[in-house]
């Protein structure tokens, strides 16, 4: 249904009214913007592939060189990068996890249940979600001193294993998706809060999850400011704070950097491109939702 | 200690209030003992990259000849970054190094937390102090009269010049002839313009004009701040670096890049910049940077003669598992030996004389055409001034280095630059406790 | 923000009514708050507690290792008097503005042209996309060799037999430099959130302002514009809340040991929280660094107001319809 609501819409639009030509020219206009969008991954490509000398060379090299799996080597020669690896994905992983586990275990609580000060609670967490992280970067950073947590992992995924933005989302969903009978039917089985939440709301909230499995994995992916602040061990840091390490250690070797860039770029493009069929599709209803 | 780590606790126990008091608890006490290396069989070190001999680094990650059982793991720190990742680390009491490497400015910015190193004289450094430099000895000592660094090189400066593009020029190029026809900064300027005016491809003196600045302030006995806490930043000494360097600008003479960068790199193998005023050390990166240069280059006196630029201290922290066996690596590590391979692995100018004389120290360099470095380094280290330095002296300094960035790629005004960063460092200063 | 796309809805659960009857008074209560319970915790712990302990160290001067000297209010007097830190600020609203501006136009720009479209629609959402969900480090790292003296931005304007620019060596090339990656980062990701915004305008607004002989220029902005504006609403806010933490472009770009060009020569990439990063983890001036983040605080929070009142001006009835659609459209495809 919706499919066909919206190409009579856009019929209606200054564009979309045109003719063939210019049908054509929007046509080209959104693979040039592709182009763009594409152009410095492909860049990132030619130069982790050449040596330094080409990245400076007049007129560029445009085509990628054949020292890629040279350069690569070199950069697993010169840093831990699979420890890093390791570190980031521990840190992605387990933080995603808490957070879909908590997230949805409150949001399925605010969407289907009353207790007391349920309106306030659920107001505090809206007024929480709008304090910058930065405002308290110092004091967080003193507070995992202080837990003799700063340094280790755990300083990247437990403070933030329950976030507003995801209660908020799921509840949203919750609200629109899980039928109130299904729980009453639960309930007349003798089926207690977590029983129906774990047989019968997550099940049902699998979209959601999916979507903010894969906004909350990128998040901490690619976080940089509070890693680089709370990992001190140079031995024990995340992929990002590793690369900018070797970006400052090795800035005469470029091809090294640019093959370490790469390399940490990858894995994250491959989960994305998987998931991100179920992703795209909440994006704008999850981005806007707050 | 315990008592200040105590009380902060509890003022955060206090303020958190039931919850968090309890995950404090819980946490609090299974916290790691604090160094790095807790729970390793080794110490742990920080250093950057160029600042240690890396044959003997993996010599003592395999183990410390002569002290059985003692390894040592580097790890590598950007320069930039080592000052205020040990501060972090002290900070958050966890992960701090058993050992670091401290630049000749940074150790004095740990003066004010002397107590988080260790007194080196406790572990019995008198015993190695009549093979140490007299000079860089009594640089490790605080105020106070703690040692809280350990000599590791010296920085003796020189002028580095394109042979191949003074030739060009017409100018004098063997170094002799260049110390001698480049006595001062002014006849510096005046080859720099005939560089530029008679090679072909318009080679520019120097990269930027920090690098000037920098030498001429080293050469000073004075720096920005003086012993008795005062500013002295708006006197005549620094007047005089920083005129310099904006004559050099004016003159067009300076390839404004800043060091470092990919165009740095670019300039310096594609032949574009002809001198480099630096120290012994830099010669490393050189080598990193413009390989395809080799040949090329020599060196002779700075203009206006030599002095001390940078050259590193080692720290034992307090939080340092094993202070006797850190102490002994420092000893095997630092000794006349293994200062002398790191001289000729790493151009790290030796803090102990007795290496001075060895034939090794006076190896030819390809790099440099066949030249002996130690030939122009040896008499610089000789007759480098002794200088004063405060804790505060990179904060007085950075300002004054900024603006002069300001002026040579924003091109701000030099006398509004310079008034700014009088005004820039006073005030900041001022909340310091200096005037 | 929440308030505005707070949808007002709640139809009330059925099951209430069996369960407030339900036998086992308040232990009914129990199960729910324990569930909500992990967000309350962590965030008094790692949330509440850091903001209020921030105001604390705000007036205390404190290397983060030896003993805090109180300072008072005149913390906030020397930071006021902070030329950079004025600086900073200022960089980062004219970043802010350089990048927000023409990213959000391109953005509303690609999005009509995207909702024209009916192939491939989603391999170029995907395409379009990809910018925003990669490393921002790594990708500084590669603008940062595009942006240098020799790099490919002034390859290519040599190309074209223009003179290079000091794309990363004078005040607006720093600032351009930035703001182009901001752009380049942002502008799918909003493109997609105004496409979403264009896809819920219900068929029947464009028949009536067909019925009415509205040409296409007219529908575009009298019918479109008005009913994306709470979609506008948000982007605006949320590029003004990200624009104003740039941070990791800043620190990448000028990692720089020359401390001559920290935050970039003439300082002119240092964003606000780049400076406060460099207070307190750099300088280890970790009051000076609170003090600031209360600042940036009270900065961001005007901005979004005033951000709020200039896009949303008066009109609330559209913002309600808005949101009424987009859950309508949400509900069809959940199958109800």
């Amino acid at each position: 249904m919706a499919v066909d609501e919206r190409t009579t819409g856009s019929a209606g639009l200054a564009i979309g009214a045109g003719s063939r030509l210019t049908r054509i020219g929007v046509r080209a206009a959104l693979l040039l913007g592709v182009l763009i969008s594409l152009f410095p991954f492909y860049w990132l490509v030619v130069m982790a592939s050449g040596t330094t000398q080409d990245i400076y060379r007049y007129p560029p090299k445009l085509v990628p060189g054949p020292h890629l799996l040279d350069n690569m080597r070199r950069v697993l020669d010169t840093v831990d990068f699979f420890g890093s690896l390791f570190n980031t994905v521990v840190v992605a992983v387990l933080g995603t996890a808490l957070v879909l586990f908590f997230d949805s275990l409150a949001a399925f609580a605010f969407a289907k249940y009353e207790f007391p000060a349920k309106k306030f609670l659920f107001g505090t967490l809206l007024v929480t979600y709008m304090i910058p992280a930065q405002l308290s970067l110092v004091p967080q950073f003193v507070t995992m001193a202080e837990f003799g947590w700063a340094g280790s992992l755990k300083a990247l995924i437990i403070p933030g294993a329950a976030n507003a933005f995801g209660i908020f989302w799921m509840r949203q969903y919750a609200q629109n998706s899980l039928p109130d009978e299904l729980l009453d039917a639960g309930r007349i089985d003798g089926a207690g809060f977590f029983r129906l939440y774990w047989t019968v709301a997550l099940p049902l909230f699998r979209p959601a999850l999916a979507f903010l499995c894969i906004f909350t994995f990128i998040g901490l992916w690619n976080d940089y400011i509070w890693p680089l602040v709370v990992l001190i061990d140079p031995d024990k840091v995340t992929l990002q704070v590793a690369l900018a390490n070797l970006n400052v250690l090795y800035n005469t070797d470029y091809s090294l950097v640019m093959a370490g860039a790469l390399m940490s770029v990858i894995p994250l493009i491959i989960v994305f491109v998987l998931g991100a069929r179920h992703f795209l599709r909440d994006l704008a209803a999850g981005a806007t939702k707050i | 200690m315990p008592h200040r780590t105590l009380s902060r606790r509890r003022l955060l126990g206090a303020s958190l209030g039931g919850v968090g008091g309890a995950l404090l608890g819980l946490s609090g006490c299974g916290a790691s003992a604090g160094s790095a290396s807790a729970g390793s069989d080794h110490l742990s070190l920080w250093y950057w990259k160029g600042s240690l001999s890396d044959e003997l680094l993996a010599t003592a990650e395999r183990g410390v000849p002569g002290v059985s059982g003692l390894k040592v793991q580097g790890a590598q720190i950007p320069d930039s970054d080592i000052d205020s990742k040990v501060r972090t680390s002290l900070s958050a009491r966890a992960y701090v190094p058993d050992i670091t490497v401290a630049n000749s400015d940074n150790l004095a910015t740990f003066f004010p937390d002397e107590n988080e190193f260790l007194d080196l004289r406790t572990l019995g450094a008198e015993s190695v102090r009549s093979e140490y430099l007299d000079w860089k000895w009594k640089s490790c000592f605080t105020p106070s009269g703690r040692m809280i660094g350990f000599p590791l090189d010296a920085g003796p400066t020189a002028l580095y010049y394109r042979r191949d593009l003074f030739q060009k020029a017409g100018l004098a190029h063997e170094p002799e002839e260049v110390g001698e026809a480049v006595p001062t900064w002014e006849k510096f300027i005046a080859a720099g313009k005939t560089l530029r005016a008679k090679v072909p491809g318009k080679p520019y003196l120097v990269s930027n004009i920090g690098n000037v600045f920098q030498q001429v302030l080293l050469q000073s006995t004075k720096q920005f701040v003086d012993a008795d806490n005062r500013f002295i930043g708006d006197q005549a000494h620094i007047k005089r670096a920083w005129d310099l360097s904006v004559e050099i600008l004016h003159q067009g003479l300076s390839a404004r890049i800043t060091d470092g960068t990919p165009d740095y790199n670019a300039a310096m193998s594609g032949g574009r910049v002809a001198t480099m005023t630096t120290a012994v050390w830099a010669i490393n990166g050189l080598k990193d940077t413009a390989p395809k240069t080799s040949g090329a280059w020599r060196l002779t006196t700075m203009p206006d003669g030599p002095a001390n630029y940078g050259g590193s201290y080692m720290t034992l922290t307090r939080y340092c598992r094993d202070p006797e066996g850190a102490f002994a690596f420092l000893k095997w590590l630092l000794s006349p030996e293994n200062q002398l391979k790191s001289y000729q692995e790493m151009a790290l100018f030796p803090t102990t004389p007795a290496a001075y004389a060895d034939p090794a120290m006076h190896t030819s360099d390809p790099f440099f055409g066949g030249q002996r470095p130690i030939d122009v380094f040896g008499p610089a280290a000789q007759k480098a001034p002794v200088v004063y330095f405060s804790p505060y002296e990179e904060t007085a300094n950075t300002p004054f280095f900024q603006e002069l960035t300001n002026v040579e790629l924003l091109g701000k005004k030099p006398d509004r630059a310079w008034r700014d960063a009088v005004n820039t460092a006073e005030t900041t200063l001022s909340r310091l406790g200096v005037s | 923000m929440a308030t505005v796309l707070d949808p007002p809805t709640d139809k009330q659960p059925l099951v209430r009514r069996t369960r407030s009857t339900a036998p086992g008074g308040r232990r009914r209560h129990v199960s729910p708050l324990l569930a909500i319970s992990p967000f309350y915790v962590l965030f008094a712990v790692f949330g509440a507690f850091p903001v209020v302990f921030s105001l604390y160290l705000s007036f205390q001067d404190w290397d983060g290792i030896g003993d805090m000297r109180f300072v008072g209010l005149q913390q906030y007097g020397w930071l006021l008097e902070d030329s950079v830190f004025w600086h900073s600020v200022l960089n980062t609203f004219e970043i802010w503005f350089l990048s927000t501006v023409p990213m959000l136009f391109l953005a509303l720009v690609l999005a009509f042209l995207l909702h024209s479209q009916v192939r491939f629609t989603g391999a170029y959402r995907v395409a379009y996309f990809i910018p925003n969900v990669t490393s921002m480090v790594a990708m500084t790292v590669v603008f940062g060799s595009v942006f240098a003296q020799t790099g490919l931005a002034n390859s290519g304007l040599r190309a074209l037999g223009l003179d290079g620019i000091g794309w990363l060596s004078s005040e607006w090339g720093i600032k351009s430099s930035i703001s182009l990656m901001i752009i380049w980062r942002w502008i799918g990701y909003n493109a997609l959130i105004f496409l979403a915004g264009l896809q819920a305008i219900p068929t029947e607004h464009f028949e009536a302002a067909r019925v009415d002989g509205a040409n296409s220029w007219q529908t575009l902005f009298r019918v479109v514009l008005p009913q994306l504006r709470p979609v506008v609403l948000f982007a605006a806010v949320t590029s003004t809340i990200n624009g104003l933490q740039i941070f990791t472009e800043s620190q990448v770009l000028f990692q720089s040991t020359d401390v001559g060009t920290t935050g970039g020569p003439g300082q002119e990439g240092m964003t606000i929280v780049r400076y406060l990063w460099q207070k307190a983890f750099k300088d280890h001036q970790f009051g000076y660094g609170a003090a600031m983040g209360w600042l940036l605080f009270a900065i961001i929070a005007v901005f979004t107001v005033i951000n709020w009142r200039l896009v949303a001006g008066s009109d609330h009835d559209d913002r309600a319809g808005i949101l009424r659609s987009l859950r309508r459209k949400k509900g069809a495809r959940n199958g109800r």
